[in-house]
This record gives C-alpha cells, structure tokens and sequence, in this order.
C-alpha cells in the first residue's frame, strides 16, 4: 500500500483539525482478543468449574 | 520483515509546521518497542479510563489471518500511531449494505499527541493520516474507500465532523455502546481530495 499525497493536502486538512483525540476499537478492558484478557477468561471458566 | 512506506506529514504542534514523517504498511518490531518502552508508562501514569491495547498479542492473534493488515506511522524515530484493519468485513449503512468495506479494528494513537493525555501535544494529523492510510487500503482492494470503524467516546466528533462520516449511533452489541461510524465512496473521495 502507498499512500501519496501532497504536501498541499496535509497544509488543508490542518484547517479541519481540533483538540478531538482519535481512537477506534473495543476498549481495552473488554477486548477478549488480547493474549493476558484470554488468560483472565480461561482461569475464569477453570475457577468456576 | 520490510514494509513498503510512504511519505506523509505531522504538523510538529511546537513550531506550527509540516514536518515529514512516514506510513509503514506494517507494524515492525521497533514499534512494538517503542509501545512498550514509550507509550506505555505515559498511559498508565495518566490511569486512563480504557487502560491500553497489548499490540503485541494483537500482532501476534492477528498476523496469521489474511484478511487484516498493519500501519504505523513514524516520525523522528518514534512510533506516532498504529492501527489493524480487517479487509473483509460488511457495510451497514442502507446504501451500501453488505458491500465490502475496511474495518478499523484499531487505531491508537501516541500518548503524547492526545489532549486528552497530555495539554502539550507534540504532533497532530496522526489519526487524518491513519484514517487516510484506511481509506486507500479500501480504495486498493477494489472497495471505493469505504471503511467503518466503532469509535471510542472521545473520538466521535472527530470522525463525524472532520472526516465527514456518518454516525450510525450506539451499536448495541459493543461494549459500551460504542457508535458505529460508517464512510460511503463519496465521503472517501471527499476526504482524500486533493488541493
């Protein structure tokens, strides 16, 4: 993938730009995807059984 | 492992100006690095809310999947940015339900270019380059740009009024209640328009 854009292109999108913070994604806490969340999961389902 | 890399620009908060910077098509072992040894002791100082994402066990559940890719985005020798993103997901939206679009699975950003970590922000255009880095992985896999992502609370107005998505609301099925934000063809090409 290359992304090519020109430098004009950066120097506008600073016009649109505010103090918002930018993420995507599950939060932490809840994503079950992450190696030490699945052992929290798996020692869960093994302390319940 | 390389990657192919593109030239992009942060604007350096301190000074006001561009600054060039780079878009790896990869996430290499040195930003996995920098997460640890950087990011990590600023996030958890801050005690955020959301704590932070283990983009090494990300890397590691992901990388023998086809459909998802890696991004970072570097500048003076720091990792500014990283991002996964799913190739093969659906749209939801009602003019482009079930085409292919790009999901961000996730997208992060450098604790010391957040306002809501730091007052000081080092660099700004992280999140725009990543978002755009998304659109054009959409645009080369034959899907017009169009991408969907679950944003966190404090990103909502930045992707529905600086980047021109469309906030399809809470998504009962996230954690959270998370509000799905969706980009048609034509908001892509508006976004990546260039001057």
């Amino acid at each position: 993938m290359k992304l090519e854009l020109n430098k004009k292109w950066f120097e506008d999108r600073i016009l649109l730009e505010d103090d918002s913070d930018v993420a995507a994604g599950i939060p932490p806490s809840e994503d079950a995807s992450d190696d030490s969340k699945e052992e929290e999961m798996s020692n869960a389902k093994s302390a319940g059984a | 492992m390389t990657a192919n890399v593109s030239n992009v620009y942060l604007v350096e908060v301190s000074s006001g100006q561009l600054v060039k910077a780079e878009l790896h098509d990869a996430i290499l072992p040195r930003h996995l690095d920098h997460h640890e040894r950087l990011w990590k002791p600023l996030i958890q100082a801050r005690q955020e809310e959301h704590g932070h994402w283990d983009w090494q066990s990300k890397c590691r559940h992901y990388s023998a999947q086809l459909s998802y890719e890696f991004l970072a985005v570097e500048c003076q020798q720091e990792t500014q940015g990283l991002m996964i993103v799913n190739t093969i997901r659906r749209c939801r939206l009602p003019q482009q339900t079930n085409k292919h679009l790009v999901y961000v699975e996730y997208l992060e950003v450098a604790p010391w270019n957040r306002p809501h970590v730091t007052v000081d922000p080092k660099y700004r255009l992280v999140g725009t380059v990543m978002l755009a880095a998304a659109i054009q992985l959409s645009i080369d896999d034959g899907n017009k740009g169009r991408i969907g992502l679950h944003s966190l609370p404090q990103a909502d107005t930045f992707y529905r009024d600086r980047c021109g998505m469309t906030d399809l609301g809470p998504d009962a099925s996230i954690f959270g209640n998370l509000h799905y934000f969706e980009m048609t063809e034509q908001q892509a090409t508006q976004f990546m328009q260039r001057s």
